[in-house]
C-alpha cells in the first residue's frame, strides 16, 4: 500500500506504525486519566454550577472539552519527542 | 482505586460490561458508559476519516439509550467539539487544513444557520415543517450518495484505464472549472488547497448553504460541505476533510456554549464519549494517507445512506432521530 511510497530516506513503515501504536496507547492513558481525574475532583463542582452558574457552567465546559483536545496531544508530542521517537505524519 | 473514583456515579453490577452503569448527575440519566464511549470511538473514527461531526449517528444512538432529547443535542456538539480539535490537529499536520478557506466559509455558515432557523419557524407556522424538512433532507443525502459514487468509481476507473498516476483525480469537473472560471472582486488564493485565485463569493456560498441546511435540518452539514468543497470549489478530498473538521471545531464550539447556556449539556458525559471519540479520530485522521482521494469518496457515500434510514425512521413513526 504505502510501502511502495518510503524510499531510503524515510523511516520503515512498520517502524512508524509501531511509534503511532505507541502514541496511541500513552494518549489513550492521558486521556483515561484526564476522565477520571475530571470525574473524581470536579464532577461535583460541575452539577452545583450547572444549577447555580449556567454562564460559567458553559465557559467551564468548553475549556475541559478543548484542554483535553489540545493538552493531552501536546504532552504526547512532548513525550514522544523524549522518546525520541518519529511520528506517523 | 476503583471504589473511591465510582464511588457516587458508578453501580457496577457482576454482570460483564452490559451491567455497568453510570450516573451522570447534570442530566440525571444513568447510562453504561462503555457504550457511550464505544459510540464516541465509531463517530471518532468516521470524523477523522470523512470529516463529519456524525450526530446523525451518534444522535440516535444517545436517544436510544435513554439520554434527553435536549441533552442529546448539546452533549453531542460538546464531544463533537473535541473530536474535531483532535482530528483537525492531526489533519493539520498532515498539511490538509485551509485555515484561510474554512475562515471565509464559516462567516457563511454564521448567516445560513440564522436563515435556517428563520425558514424553520415559517414552516413551522404553517404546520408542514416534519414533512418539508424530512422530504428535502432525504432528497438532498440521496442526492449526495448516488453522485459521489458515480462519480468516485468514475475517478477510480480513469486512474486505472488512463494510467494516472494521482492521488486525487476527478471524475467529474464540470462545476468546479466554471466556479473558478467566476472572476468577481474580491479574488484570493488558496495556497493550501492548490488553487491560485478564486472568488469569495463561491466560498461564502459554500457556507452559507451548509449554514442553511444545518439551521433548517438541525445537523452539522459536514456530509454536505465535503462533497460540495471537492465538486464545487475543486478542493483536494484530503483538504476538504481537514478544513471541513476545522469548520466543525467552531461551529460545534460555538453551538456548545449556547447549549450549556440553555442547560443542555452533561459535559461529564460529553468527556465519557471524547475518550473514544479522541481515539478514533486519531485513527482516522492518519487512515487517510492510506487511501486516494476517489477511495475515500466511495467509502464516503454509503454515509448519508444512513441518514436518510434514520430520517425515513422518524417519519415513519419509528422514534425521534436527531
Amino acid at each position: 500500500m504505502a510501502q511502495s511510497k518510503i524510499n531510503n530516506n524515510t523511516p520503515d513503515l512498520r517502524i512508524l506504525l509501531r511509534n503511532f501504536f505507541i502514541e496511541l496507547t500513552l494518549y489513550g492513558i492521558l486521556v483515561v486519566g484526564y476522565f477520571l481525574i475530571c470525574l473524581r475532583y470536579i464532577n461535583d463542582y460541575l452539577t452545583n454550577m450547572f444549577h447555580n452558574n449556567l454562564v460559567l457552567y458553559a465557559f467551564v465546559a468548553l475549556i475541559l472539552i478543548v484542554a483535553q483536545g489540545i493538552l493531552l496531544e501536546w504532552v504526547t508530542s512532548f513525550l514522544l519527542d523524549q522518546f525520541k521517537l518519529d511520528r506517523l505524519d | 482505586m476503583g471504589d473511591i473514583i465510582f464511588a457516587r456515579s458508578v453501580q457496577a453490577r457482576p454482570i460483564g460490561l452490559k451491567g455497568i452503569v453510570m450516573e451522570f448527575l447534570v442530566a440525571g440519566v444513568s447510562v453504561n458508559p462503555f457504550l457511550l464511549a464505544g459510540i464516541g470511538l465509531v463517530v471518532g473514527i468516521m470524523g477523522g476519516f470523512f470529516g463529519v461531526g456524525g450526530g446523525f449517528i451518534a444522535g440516535p444512538l444517545m436517544f436510544w439509550m435513554g439520554v434527553p432529547m435536549n441533552f442529546v443535542v448539546g452533549t453531542d456538539l460538546a464531544h463533537m467539539t473535541g473530536k474535531s480539535i483532535v482530528a483537525a490537529k492531526r489533519h493539520r499536520t498532515l498539511g490538509h487544513v485551509d485555515i484561510k478557506l474554512g475562515l471565509i466559509m464559516i462567516a457563511g455558515t454564521i448567516l445560513g444557520v440564522e436563515c435556517g432557523a428563520r425558514l424553520i419557524e415559517i414552516l413551522e407556522a404553517r404546520g408542514i415543517v416534519d414533512t418539508a424538512v424530512g422530504s428535502a433532507y432525504m432528497v438532498i443525502l440521496l442526492a449526495i450518495s448516488i453522485f459521489t459514487c458515480w462519480e468516485s468509481l468514475r475517478a477510480i476507473r480513469m486512474i486505472r484505464t488512463e494510467h494516472l498516476d494521482v492521488k486525487d483525480a476527478l471524475g467529474f469537473k464540470g462545476v468546479t472549472k466554471y466556479v473558478q472560471k467566476f472572476q468577481v472582486p474580491p479574488m484570493i488564493s488558496l495556497p493550501a488547497s492548490g488553487i491560485g485565485s478564486i472568488s469569495v463569493w463561491p466560498i461564502l456560498g459554500v457556507g452559507l448553504f451548509t449554514g442553511l441546511l444545518a439551521g433548517v435540518l438541525g445537523v452539522g452539514g459536514g456530509f454536505v460541505r465535503m462533497p460540495m468543497l471537492i465538486y464545487l470549489l475543486g478542493i483536494p478530498t484530503h483538504v476538504a476533510i481537514g478544513t471541513d473538521l476545522f469548520e466543525i471545531m467552531i461551529s460545534a464550539g460555538f453551538g456548545t456554549v449556547t447549549h450549556a447556556i440553555k442547560g443542555n449539556v452533561d459535559v461529564i458525559m460529553a468527556l465519557v464519549m471524547q475518550t473514544g471519540a479522541a481515539f478514533g479520530a486519531q485513527i482516522g485522521a492518519v487512515l487517510t494517507r492510506y487511501f486516494s482521494g476517489p477511495r475515500i469518496r466511495l467509502a464516503f457515500s454509503a454515509l448519508p445512506l444512513i441518514g436518510v434510514l434514520m430520517v425515513l425512521f422518524r417519519l415513519t413513526g419509528g422514534g425521534a432521530a436527531h
